[in-house]
């Protein structure tokens, strides 16, 4: 699968890379897991995780109408008639993706927060050590 | 891919063509597994390199060929200014996730901010785009469009 990681970043922003950036980077298995060991109580524990299946399966629906739109955009900058006003057709069809997806990303978020002491919310998204992406 | 090395069909006289093939192929293999390896910011530099290349390489017209190569220059420069932003915004979006006390409206300010230079830069990567199909042609452009795909798609052409 092509992976159009800057055309991907242009047209959905934080949702346009193809990775989970409420997850820090971390797999959903790996959430799983820090959830099962910050969360001891159990039916917390099942609302957390629900939560980020949520997040995670959003993030898939999301992937998926990000490729089709990349395969789009790809094709359209590959012929040499494409117009402008086609590319507008993208950039409009992207934005609408893009604020779904940040409003549905944030009501989950700050549901979550109200679920999560602030202990636990700290263990579970600990601040990143350095800027993403420098090496 | 499958190349064949040492497959039963492989004629007699090629096979003192097999380590040289077999070497070419490893070193090609290394060189794309190096490039993949390459930071975002040196594999912004080099698929713009293998661009302006292209351009020597495929356009004939002087004149034209200086338009798009500072069409692509003017692209290298806004792309590496997007990800030193987009790595910024994501530092400050996990910064601010993290917090217990960090507010919807913090969230979203910050992700308005960092959407008002992505569409911004998204605008000014269209122009060039359409500056350099308008210094080309479209036989032209098919041999130049892979160039600029890998430039957009962090990839190898």
């Amino acid at each position: 699968m092509l992976i159009a990681l800057l055309l991907g970043w242009l047209f959905l922003g934080g949702h346009g890379g193809g990775d989970l950036w409420f997850f820090g980077g971390r797999t959903p298995h790996q959430m799983s897991a820090e959830v099962a060991k910050v969360v001891p109580d159990k039916e917390l524990q099942n609302v957390t995780k629900y939560n980020l299946e949520l997040i995670e399966k959003e993030y898939k629906d999301l992937d998926s109408q990000r490729a089709r739109l990349e395969k789009d955009v790809l094709a359209a900058l590959e012929r040499h008639d494409t117009t402008t006003d086609q590319f507008h057709t993208f950039q409009t069809r992207a934005d609408v993706i893009n604020a779904n997806a940040t409003k549905k990303m944030l009501d989950v978020r700050f549901l979550m927060r109200e679920q999560l002491s602030d202990v636990q919310w700290r263990s579970l998204f600990p601040p990143p050590t350095a800027p993403h992406g420098s090496e | 891919m499958n190349v064949g090395f040492g497959s039963p069909g492989l004629r007699p006289g090629l096979l003192s063509l097999q380590a040289p093939l077999k070497f070419l192929v490893v070193t090609l293999l290394c060189a794309a597994c190096a490039n993949h390896r390459l930071p975002p910011k040196e594999l912004v530099e080099a698929d713009i390199e293998a661009m302006q290349e292209a351009v020597a390489a495929k356009i004939p017209d002087a004149q034209r060929a200086a338009r798009l190569n500072m069409s692509i220059s003017q692209l290298r420069q806004q792309l590496l200014t997007f990800q030193a932003e987009r790595d910024r915004f994501q530092f400050d979006l996990l910064e601010l996730n993290g917090r217990p006390d960090a507010t919807r409206p913090q969230l979203e300010a910050r992700i308005e901010q960092f959407d008002e230079q992505r569409v911004a830069t998204r605008a000014r990567v269209f122009e060039l785009h359409s500056e350099m199909l308008a210094a080309s042609t479209a036989e032209e452009w098919k041999a130049l469009f892979p160039y600029e795909r890998a430039v957009l798609t962090d990839s190898e052409h």
